[in-house]
C-alpha cells in the first residue's frame, strides 16, 4: 500500500515538474484579445500594459451595455463612415486601402457571395486558416476579402507571403473594422463573416474552424 | 460571467490552462494551440458561462480527445526502458531520481489520451471522481476503471524500469 503511495506521489511530483516547462508567462502569447486598445505595434509583447488597458476598455463597455441594449449600436464604436455598425438585414459597409495600398470595397464584389475573413499576423489559428481559404476561394471560385486587423504593414505583407494568400487584405492597423465587426463586443481573431450575393451577413464564424466543411454548408443554407 | 472579464480571465487563467494542456499534449505548441480554440468556445458562451475555468478546462479536454481521433502529428512515445536507459547513458547516480521523474512523464506522454487526461486531472488538477466525471463527461465507474487501468500501466511501466537498472 505504501508502495502505492509513493508511486502517486512521485506521479504527482513528475506532472508538476513537467508542467514548468511551461513559463507561466505563456497566457501572454495567446491571441485572443481586444481589438480596440493595443497599439498595433506590439500585439504580442508589452501584454500587460495591453492586458490592463484592454480590461479598462471592458469594464467601461460592459457598464455601458445595459444602457445600450435595445438602443441603437455603441456611439464609440463604428465613427468611421466606412465601418458603420452592423445590424441584420443590412449589407455590410467596409471598404480602405489593401495591404498593398489599393482601393478595395465589399461593394466591389456585390452580386456575388463573398467571405470575409477577419487575420493578424499574430494570430495563430489564422495560420491554417489563411492559406487554405485562398485555395478554397480558387477552387470554389468564390471570392475572399481579408482584413488584417491591428498589425503592422510590413509584417501583414510577410504573412501574406508566407502563406502563399492570393486574396487581397484590407489593412486594419488600429482595429476600427475589427470593431465594426463584433458588434459591441471585444474582438477576436479569426473572425470570418459570409456575405450573401446583397453582402448581408449571413453567417459568422468566431474562432478556428474547418474550412472547405464550414463554408460549403454555409453557403447551401443560403440558397 | 459578472464582474470578470474575458481578458483579465485569460491573463489570470490563461498560463495554467496551456499547462494543463501542456500535460496533455506534451508540446507547448499543441498545447497553446488547445487552449486557444477553448478559449474561442467560452467567449462565445461568455455570458452564460458561470465557472469560466472548469468550462474552458472541459473544452481543452474535448478538443484534445477530438483532436486524438483524427490522424495528427504523433507524439514520439518513446519506450519507458528507452527513455531510462538514455537518462542513464552517463551514468550520474545523483540524477536518478530526476531520471525516474523525467522517466516516468515519457510513460504518462505513452498512455492512451483518455488515460492520460484523467491521470494529468487527479494527479495534477487534484479533481476527484465527481469533478473528473463531470470534466470528461463519463461516469463514476468509468473515472474509477481508468484511473486503475492507468495506473497499472503506469507501474508496470515503472518496475520494468526498476528491474532494468540492476
Amino acid at each position: 500500500m505504501n508502495d502505492i503511495d509513493a508511486f502517486e506521489a512521485n506521479l504527482r511530483g513528475t506532472l508538476r515538474r513537467a508542467a514548468t516547462h511551461v513559463p507561466p508567462d505563456v497566457a501572454t502569447s495567446l491571441t485572443t484579445r481586444l481589438s480596440t486598445p493595443a497599439p498595433p505595434r506590439r500585439p504580442r509583447t508589452r501584454p500587460l500594459v495591453a492586458g490592463v488597458v484592454a480590461a479598462v476598455a471592458v469594464v467601461v463597455a460592459a457598464a455601458l451595455l445595459p444602457a445600450l441594449l435595445g438602443s441603437e449600436p455603441d456611439p464609440t464604436r463604428g465613427q468611421d463612415p466606412s465601418t458603420r455598425s452592423q445590424t441584420a438585414g443590412v449589407a455590410l459597409d467596409l471598404s480602405g486601402q489593401t495591404l498593398q495600398g489599393d482601393a478595395v470595397s465589399v461593394a466591389d464584389y456585390g452580386g456575388r457571395p463573398l467571405v470575409v475573413f477577419v487575420w493578424g499576423s499574430w494570430c495563430k489559428p489564422c495560420r491554417n486558416i489563411a492559406g487554405r481559404l485562398s485555395d478554397w476561394s480558387e477552387a470554389t471560385g468564390i471570392p475572399v476579402l481579408g482584413v488584417d486587423t491591428s498589425d503592422t504593414r510590413t509584417k501583414g505583407s510577410a504573412f501574406e507571403e508566407y502563406h502563399r494568400i492570393r486574396y487581397p487584405s484590407v489593412f486594419d492597423p488600429d482595429g476600427r473594422i475589427l470593431n465594426s465587426l463584433v458588434d459591441r463586443r471585444p474582438g477576436v481573431v479569426p473572425l470570418t463573416l459570409v456575405l450573401d450575393a446583397e453582402g448581408v451577413v449571413s453567417e459568422r464564424v468566431l474562432g478556428a474552424f474547418e474550412v472547405e466543411r464550414t463554408l460549403s454548408r454555409a453557403l447551401a443554407n443560403m440558397r | 460571467v459578472f464582474g470578470i472579464d474575458f481578458e483579465e480571465f485569460v491573463s489570470a487563467r490563461g498560463g495554467a490552462l496551456v499547462q494543463t494542456a501542456y500535460l496533455l499534449t506534451g508540446d507547448q505548441a499543441a498545447a497553446e494551440d488547445l487552449v486557444q480554440i477553448a478559449l474561442m468556445r467560452t467567449y462565445a458562451k461568455w455570458e452564460q458561462v458561470d465557472h469560466p475555468l472548469s468550462y474552458t478546462r472541459r473544452a481543452v479536454l474535448n478538443a484534445f480527445l477530438d483532436g486524438r481521433r483524427r490522424p495528427r502529428r504523433e507524439i514520439p512515445s518513446r519506450s519507458y526502458a528507452a527513455a531510462v536507459a538514455d537518462e542513464h547513458a552517463d551514468g550520474q547516480s545523483v540524477a536518478t531520481r530526476i531520471a525516474t521523474r523525467e522517466a516516468l512523464w515519457q510513460v504518462v506522454l505513452a498512455l492512451p489520451p483518455r488515460e492520460r487526461a484523467v491521470v494529468v486531472l487527479r494527479y495534477y488538477e487534484d479533481l476527484d471522481d465527481h469533478e473528473i466525471a463531470t470534466a470528461l463527461r463519463i461516469r463514476h465507474s468509468t473515472v474509477r476503471a481508468t484511473v486503475s487501468r492507468a495506473l497499472a500501466r503506469l507501474r508496470r511501466a515503472h518496475l520494468s524500469e526498476l528491474q532494468g537498472e540492476r
